[in-house]
């Protein structure tokens, strides 16, 4: 690239460098120096240099818990959504039916519902007198309701449902945007479609299993109100942590340290998935 | 053509001078002024319902009579804001409840309640006036009870415990009344902010082995009484009906022990200009009142705390009429709390309400 070119380019970018470094580097560079302060209970913090509240987060087993829990959900929850979604973008991409907008429309729904409301939504389903316990007691799998709310399953079926979206429009993106004469030339070649699938349209995806991936991994480490509603007492994740020492205990410092070391889990986790990717098949 | 002259003269000179000294002069009287006639109120203050009955009981009626502009910004939680502004704030009022409202005033981020600051401070019923704090309304809190599901009802804060209600019993969130509640609890097993071991082992019991769900606010503690979910847990007295009214057979019950009282205004932020500390007593003032509390309670069904509502309370307020005697009891075990004593030991508290209660 020329010097004009690179120029242009800085121009482009400079709008979103900018965002970038008031909306997000700023404010993660204030709360690693704020985690290295000391807390006090009157004045919140005291900015006396101490490394005690990283030494707390992850020395301590209680944290050390919750930073796995946290971390586990997160993962499953971006596999589930794949694995669901995978499919229903692969239908709506390649669907030349007049319902693919229709369709679409449902993919979108669940957002314009806030978050809670859809929560609230799946108590009154997961509770021992809701619609699931109900249609497993008459097709005669279970004798009596089984436990479903306060536990990771629940806080995973909702998290799965309430983040979906953002894992198939990636990859629906990424779909519609291949060129279908590639998979014709597979079939003519002679691949039948389970290995064109496997090896020209599912590499050819990748982008929009990253993108998806990484999204919904980040929104789900981070989730609050999920956890809390349908998790109970033993589903405690990072961010309710971070909710509660900011605004119950204030607790700053320590606060501030818990949510580096989730920003922190997320972008090592995400960069090693992005170098992964970037190594498999063009 | 006349021709003006514009080179300046010594009397000119002197003039101008003199204009701009006046100037210079009537700033200050100016932008004393605009600050003695303050026309604005910033307010930080939980939205949704509450809000709603807020404004239309105290706000409109204040906002029609003075020409007031309202700021509002909604949440919950202020605590931190307040006290991290609290050298130079920028709201004049906020949301608070005697617990909070006394470990700010400690920390002198907002203003003590006086009779000289706010006359109808003295209509108010002692058991809900707190140094930096009177309710407009106050909030039973007891226990509801579903009697479908528990036909004898609850009598006790013990009730929780007993094992015929295992996983069926609630407990409010730390973060919602938990805190409270807890310390309540405590109290009650001879614990103090400083000895939370009673309240510690007695809570540790309840979910370890009656099974307690974490409730985490009105909306929630509805859906899970609804559902089933939970037939026993503290809770506000009037929320409670709420739960009746949308079809749950549900009953309100004052612990023998004692039940708690929570009282609820927005307290008067200190080191603002004097205009808008003026403007915020004034709004604080008229929401003691007796026009403003019985619109309040006829919107919320939580009982007034002015004395003169409270003896003559109109036909359609007449369930909310209380005995001096539970009046009494509702504040019983709240007033021995020493709020500074929990605001100070809030994070070994939470640490351990987190460790030995939940992950015990």
């Amino acid at each position: 690239m020329n010097t004009s070119g690179r120029l242009f380019s800085t121009f482009l970018f400079s709008p979103i460098g900018i965002v970038y470094l008031l909306f997000l580097l700023a404010p993660i560079g204030f709360f690693l120096s704020m985690s290295l302060f000391r807390y006090d209970a009157f004045e919140l913090y005291v900015p006396a240099l101490t490394t005690e509240n990283f030494e707390r987060v992850l020395t301590d087993g209680y944290y050390q818990e919750i930073i796995f829990r946290t971390l586990k959900i997160a993962f499953l929850t971006s596999l589930f959504s794949l694995l669901l979604g995978y499919p229903l973008a692969y239908f709506l991409a390649r669907s030349r039916t007049q319902w693919r907008g229709i369709l679409m429309f449902l993919v979108i729904a669940p957002l314009m519902s806030g978050i809670i409301v859809r929560t609230y939504g799946w108590i009154v389903l997961l509770g021992s007198d809701g619609a699931v316990n109900k249609t497993l007691i008459s097709i005669g799998l279970i004798d009596q309701p089984v436990q479903i709310l306060n536990t990771e399953t629940a806080v995973l079926l909702a998290l799965v449902h309430i983040l979906m979206p953002y894992m198939v429009f990636p990859l629906f993106s990424s779909l519609a945007s291949q060129d279908p004469d590639v998979e014709r030339a597979a079939g003519t070649l002679g691949a039948g479609r389970i290995r064109t699938f496997l090896e020209v349209t599912l590499p050819l995806s990748r982008t929009g299993i990253l993108m998806g991936s990484a999204l919904v991994f980040t929104l789900s480490a981070g989730s609050v109100v999920t956890p809390a509603l349908l998790g109970g007492k033993d589903v405690q994740m990072l961010g309710q942590q971070i909710y509660d020492l900011v605004l119950t205990t204030l607790n700053w410092p320590l606060a501030s340290a818990v949510a580096f070391v989730l920003v922190l889990c997320q972008f090592s986790i995400i960069a090693l998935y992005f170098r992964g990717g970037r190594h498999g098949p063009a | 053509m006349k021709i003006r002259k514009t080179d300046p003269t010594r009397r000119t000179f002197l003039r101008g001078s003199a204009a701009l000294g006046a100037a210079a002069l009537a700033t200050p009287m100016l932008s004393g002024r605009a600050a003695a006639q303050a026309s604005e109120l910033r307010i930080l203050f939980p939205g949704g319902t509450w809000q709603e009955y807020f404004q239309q009981a105290i706000i409109d009626p204040f906002v029609a009579d003075r020409g007031t502009e309202i700021v509002w910004k909604t949440g919950l939680g202020f605590e931190p804001l307040l006290i991290a502004q609290r050298r130079r704030p920028q709201w004049d009022l906020a949301h608070q409840n005697q617990n909070t409202s006394s470990q700010l005033g400690a920390m002198e981020a907002i203003e003590e309640w006086t009779e000289e600051n706010i006359p109808n401070l003295a209509q108010i019923h002692p058991s809900f006036r707190y140094p930096h704090l009177a309710g407009k309304v106050h909030t039973p809190y007891g226990i509801a009870v579903n009697v479908s599901e528990v036909p004898n009802g609850a009598s006790a804060w013990t009730d929780l415990w007993d094992p015929a209600f295992k996983g069926k019993v609630g407990f409010p969130a730390w973060n919602w009344m938990g805190q409270e509640v807890f310390h309540a609890i405590n109290e009650l097993n001879g614990g103090a902010p400083d000895n939370v071991d009673p309240g510690i082992e007695r809570l540790k019991a309840l979910f370890a082995e009656n099974d307690a769900i974490i409730v985490d606010n009105v909306e929630h503690a509805m859906q899970l009484m609804s559902a089933g979910e939970v037939w026993i847990m503290p809770h506000f007295g009037a929320r409670t009906m709420q739960i009746r009214d949308a079809g749950t057979d549900v009953e309100f019950i004052l612990p023998e022990e004692g039940g708690l009282s929570f009282i609820w205004n927005t307290s008067v932020v200190a080191n603002r200009p004097d205009a808008s500390r003026e403007l915020a007593f004034d709004l604080v003032n008229h929401s003691l009142s007796v026009e403003a509390q019985t619109t309040f309670s006829k919107l919320t069904n939580y009982p007034p705390t002015n004395i003169e509502l409270m003896n003559n309370l109109p036909p359609e307020l007449k369930h909310l009429e209380m005995t001096p005697d539970e009046v009494e009891s509702l504040g019983n075990i709240q007033r021995n709390f020493d709020y500074m004593a929990m605001f100070a030991y809030r994070d070994e508290i939470k640490t351990r309400w987190d460790r030995e209660v939940l992950g015990g």
